[in-house]
């Protein structure tokens, strides 16, 4: 109801501009999906190594659902956006974090 | 009853003015130095937590009487909604008080882990919880007992701890706290006693109908009669038949069994044993 | 054929028939509570049709998008709901006290059922619904808005929640529930130990229940980030607000390791799969791990909107600016955060290292200090103000003092050290009720006091609402003290039966305070009665009974469907407040506009009866019959996107009337001094403190 939180910019940027993103983001992150089974189902990379390209490319692919689907980037962050995604962050580092160390912990003693 | 088991006794239990002391099972009537470190950090705790509550309880019945609306004799002053001073003073009481408890926290923890041997040349035992039943297995003695865990007085234990099928935990309160025993898993508690007697154990995790009857007597012997009892126990048993656990939930067990099977407990215990199958 | 639709249902599945076959005193028991719930449901229905009521509920209620009569349906399914729980907990209560001289009331696998639904009915479909529906009546009005960002996916949560409660109900007629707890551990509730129906109830259950919390925590949060009105800044927004922001971004974290915990269950039941099974390598503590990193923030979504409400009626009851607002926003939000940081205490015994304990030890230690700071502002609220011990004020004051013990027993536990003595125990059963009663179920009663004038346009009856709270108040304190002592000897939680008899007479305490609890309700259901009778005398159409401070008390009682005719000027915490001191509460509009509102939709309904269907269909393996309703509900979805015309327009000229029909009975009413606040002279209208 109130001016100062309006609406996301993205909204006065036309339709065809928008759609033009949501195909880019389309076809991005479904690379990165056939990259990712792809690279596995082939055999082409294993144990370690699979690991460290899964992360890489499931890290890219959340960056590329926040660029292309929730219009999220660096140089026109809202404020509040910014601050969301960042406590979003520490608590997702929280419960990934604490659950490994558990885990690991339980692990080594039983 | 001491004066440290009044105080939790009387905060706890004014409800209802039942004679507690007579009912001596919980770990406020410790009978070993886990229980009696435990009920000593219980009542150091309440003693600490009475810097923070003592001024509510006296303040509360005061500032309802002075500002009463009929005929309070206390100042209204409506937009008072701060004051530094204090603010200051209930942010950092309760720090303070945190800050020493969790500090005490911290070497409680660390002294009284169930994993930490309370002592040289412990007594090893292997405890396998089974529906309804416990297993003892004494591996250095060579024998079994059921329901039953034979302690020597002046001796630590050591038990190794797992179940047959489902998560259970166990505990002789008045000795020490309880660990969870589960199936694929071997965890470890260990246990003294000041002096000889017999303590109840129990398993505190549901784990089906028979719950209520998963308990065992610990019975802490002094050295001399222990042994004796264990080159009874040896004289009296028979051998331990490969069955034992279908045998003892049917009802047709023994109180105690020779252990030619050594790798029992290790059987039991080993991951690949479980859910394998469906 | 038939088996892909109706599944492993069969006839000896009702509960009727079992106890047709078995007639002892266990089936007769349960057939009793079946057959409790089919009255209960025919009587309705009978209401409905001879009152000619199914019209007006269909439109004013089940397809209606108003936040306020979603909350209003969230709190009445919480109250059915609270009929059944606190009855099983009678029902267990005398069970354990009979059981030591014969075998009880009921089968040891029916009392594990009891405690099982007690527990999950509790927290997922009373404790829930309950605050949840408080925050959506009141939450909106509180920051000036017209509804939620969301309307029709706030319905469609509360359908999905109602769905739920009626996938645990007909669980009381067909086959059983679980009777693995309300936590569920593995590998009890596994496919091997808990074959049955029952762990896929609750798994279905927890799953419909959960994605509602997970969308209300979002439709709410952005809400409040979104639909503030013009001068309502975050630190302008009533505590109660705060309160709703951070339980709605638990909700959103929180939920979402149980939903995947319930379904890594019943792949693990159902379809081979090996996440909590030890010998292929799945591992079952990471079960209790991912329900407990749910099970602790939970505890937080419970409490918080409870402290929101304290923080309300403190300052409303004592005529006083709440005292500490940033204290208290800033301890309401490191609560949040530590929430997060804990979990582990709910299984301190599960032998991983001593450092490991100790830190969340620690953690758990840390909640005391914003806790604590929260007692104190509360109680420097009253200073200096003119406290009137109405009933809401009753149950805060009360919740003071409980919760001391409640906050003592919990630092108590926090200790491994102690946690090692008395988990699993009674004594821990104490403690969560200590928070859950006085914190929660009487926060959420203080709330239906002080609100229920703006939903209905009547205060409820004050002496009965007195006869509520000094039945429960004592009705607790007997059910819970003696569990403290039980547990403290050695009596463990779950227990169907305690051998030794010097348990009997805390047992009997314990049912006694059970029963005064179940009165407490009775007299509730009363004090509603009563009220609707008197509802003349007691009415408030001016809209403010109890000299309120926020904006949700700005109009009429009850409140415009559009909440508010212009936009409400907020300079100040205490908006209301500030209003009516510069007079310009009660003032009349130059010009009024056209208000958009959501158009009624049938389309949560339909996808709560899909969604429980498949739910229920999931439950029996009826696997056409679930991928027929789950196809149904995204059906509904997709076609619901293509509608346009969702909005329907008031116009102009409705509000004006509207409005000035309200100031019309603000000029009829007589300011009231609080002296006479409970008098039929107040119609609504606060005099001036001086």
């Amino acid at each position: 109801m109130s001016d100062d939180h309006d609406l996301p910019r993205s909204e006065d940027v036309g339709e065809a501009a928008e759609r033009r993103q949501y195909i880019r983001g389309a076809v991005a992150t479904l690379a990165l999906t056939l990259a990712a089974f792809g690279l596995v189902g082939s055999g082409y990379v294993s144990g370690g190594t699979a690991l460290v390209v899964l992360c890489t490319l499931a890290i890219v692919q959340i960056a590329a659902h926040f660029r292309f689907f929730l219009h999220i980037d660096l140089a026109r962050s809202h404020r509040d956006d910014l601050q969301l995604i960042l406590f979003t962050a520490l608590i997702v580092a929280l419960m990934v974090g604490g659950t490994v160390w558990i885990l690991f912990d339980q692990h080594t003693r039983m | 009853m001491t004066p440290d088991r009044i105080l939790p006794t009387c905060l706890l239990f004014f409800a209802v003015g039942a004679p507690a002391a007579a009912q001596e099972q919980g770990f406020l009537w410790a009978a070993g130095p886990v229980a009696e470190a435990q009920r000593a950090h219980f009542v150091s705790i309440l003693w600490w937590m009475a810097v923070v509550t003592v001024p509510l309880l006296i303040g509360l019945p005061l500032i309802l009487w002075r500002y009463r609306l009929n005929g309070g004799g206390g100042r209204y002053r409506r937009d008072w909604g701060a004051s530094p001073l204090a603010e200051v003073a209930i942010w950092s009481v309760p720090v303070v008080v945190v800050g020493f408890l969790a500090w005490n926290l911290w070497h409680a923890t660390l002294s009284l882990d169930p994993y930490r041997p309370l002592g040289p040349d412990p007594l090893e035992v292997q405890a396998i919880a089974a529906e309804g039943h416990f297993l003892f297995l004494y591996p250095d003695e060579g024998i079994v007992t059921v329901d039953r865990l034979l302690l020597d007085a002046d001796r630590t234990a050591r038990l190794k701890l797992t179940s047959v099928d489902v998560l259970r935990s166990v505990m002789v309160p008045r000795l020490a706290g309880q660990i969870y025993a589960m199936p694929g898993m071997t965890t470890e508690l260990n246990l003294a006693a000041f002096a000889p007697g017999t303590y109840a154990g129990l398993n505190t995790q549901y784990s089906g109908p028979l719950f209520p009857e998963e308990r065992f007597e610990t019975e802490a012997l002094p050295e001399t009669n222990w042994h004796a009892r264990i080159e009874a126990t040896r004289d009296g048993a028979g051998p331990l038949p490969p069955d034992v656990l279908q045998r003892i939930a049917m009802g047709d067990g023994a109180e105690a069994y020779l252990a030619a099977d050594a790798d029992l407990f290790a059987r039991i215990a080993a991951p690949s044993s479980h859910g394998a199958h469906r | 054929m038939i088996g892909l639709f109706l599944g492993t249902l069969r006839w000896d599945d009702v509960t009727f028939v079992e106890f047709w076959r078995t007639p002892d005193l266990n089936n007769a028991i349960a057939a009793a509570a079946a057959g409790l719930l089919v009255l209960g449901v025919v009587a309705t229905l009978i209401l409905l049709t001879v009152r000619g009521w199914w019209r007006p509920l269909w439109r004013d209620w089940l397809t209606s998008l108003d936040h306020k009569k979603i909350g209003i349906m969230y709190v009445a399914l919480a109250l059915v709901m609270f009929a059944r729980a606190v009855a099983e907990a009678n029902v267990m209560r005398a069970h354990q006290a009979t059981a030591a001289l014969d075998a009880g009331l009921v089968a040891p696998d029916h009392f594990a059922e009891l405690f099982s639904t007690h527990g999950t009915i509790m927290i997922f479909l009373v404790a829930m619904p309950l605050l949840t529906g408080i925050m959506n009546f009141v939450m909106p009005l509180q920051i000036g808005a017209r509804d939620v960002s969301f309307p029709l996916l706030n319905a469609i949560s509360l359908m999905l929640t109602a769905a739920a409660a009626g996938l645990v109900m007909v669980s009381l007629v067909l086959g059983h529930f679980s009777t693995g707890g309300w936590s569920g551990y593995p590998p009890y509730t596994g496919a091997d130990i808990s074959p049955g129906e029952g762990p896929d109830y609750w798994i279905w259950a927890l799953t419909l229940s959960s994605i509602g919390s997970t969308l209300t925590g979002m439709n709410f949060a952005v809400t409040l980030y979104k639909r503030r009105v013009q001068g309502m800044h975050l630190f302008r927004m009533p505590l109660f607000c705060w309160t709703v922001l951070c339980t709605s971004i638990l909700m959103i974290f929180a939920m979402a390791p149980l939903t995947l915990a319930t379904l890594m269950l019943w792949l693990d039941r159902h379809a081979g799969f090996h996440f909590f099974t030890v010998g292929s390598g799945g591992d079952m503590m990471n079960f209790a791990n991912l329900f407990w990193l749910f099970g602790h923030p939970e505890v937080y979504i419970l409490i918080l909107p409870a402290f929101g409400v304290w923080s309300e009626v403190f300052s409303t009851f004592s005529g006083k600016r709440l005292f500490g607002y940033l204290s208290l926003v800033y301890a309401t939000m490191a609560i949040a955060v530590l929430s997060f940081t804990v979990w582990l205490h709910h299984f301190f015994t599960m032998g991983q290292s001593a450092n490991v304990n100790a830190a969340f030890g620690i953690a758990t230690m840390l909640i005391g200090v914003p806790t604590g700071v929260k007692v104190y502002d509360w109680l420097l609220t009253m200073m200096f103000g003119r406290v009137r011990l109405r009933v809401p004020m009753l149950f805060a004051n009360y919740f003071l003092v409980t919760f001391l013990l409640g906050g003592v027993t919990g630092v108590l536990l926090a200790n491994p050290t102690v946690d090692y003595g008395v988990h699993n125990s009674l004594f821990l059963v104490a403690h969560f009720h200590n928070m859950l009663i006085p914190g929660t179920l009487f926060a959420m009663l203080a709330a239906i006091h002080l609100w229920f004038p703006k939903a209905f346009g009547f205060r409820l009856h004050e002496g009965w609402g007195r006869a509520v709270f000094w039945l429960m108040a004592p009705g607790f304190l007997l059910a819970f003290m003696p569990l403290y002592a039980m547990g403290m000897m050695g009596g463990m939680r779950r227990t169907a039966y305690f051998s030794d008899p010097l348990f009997r007479p805390w047992l009997w305490a314990a049912e006694a305070g059970a029963v005064l609890i179940l009165a407490g309700f009775a007299a509730l259901v009363v004090q509603i009665v009563v009220s609707v009778r008197r509802r003349d005398a007691l009415a408030v159409p001016a809209g403010d009974p109890w000299d309120g401070r926020s904006l949700e008390w700005l109009g009429p009682a009850p409140a415009f469907e559009f909440n508010f005719a212009g936009e409400p000027k907020v300079e100040d915490v205490d908006a209301f407040t500030a209003l009516k001191a510069q007079g310009e509460a009660y003032r009349r509009q130059e010009t009024y506009e056209d208000i958009e509102m959501p158009r009624n939709s049938a389309v949560p309904v339909v996808i709560g009866a899909l969604a429980g269907l498949a739910a229920f269909a999931m439950v029996w393996q009826a696997w056409a019959t679930a991928a027929l309703a789950f196809a149904g509900v995204w059906a509904v979805v997709i076609g619901r996107s293509f509608v346009r015309d969702t909005e329907r327009t008031i116009p102009a000229a409705e509000v004006e009337a509207a409005h000035r029909a309200w100031l019309a009975d603000v000029a009829a009413a007589t300011p009231v001094h609080r002296r006479d606040e409970l008098t039929p002279e107040n119609r609504g209208l606060a005099e001036e403190p001086l």
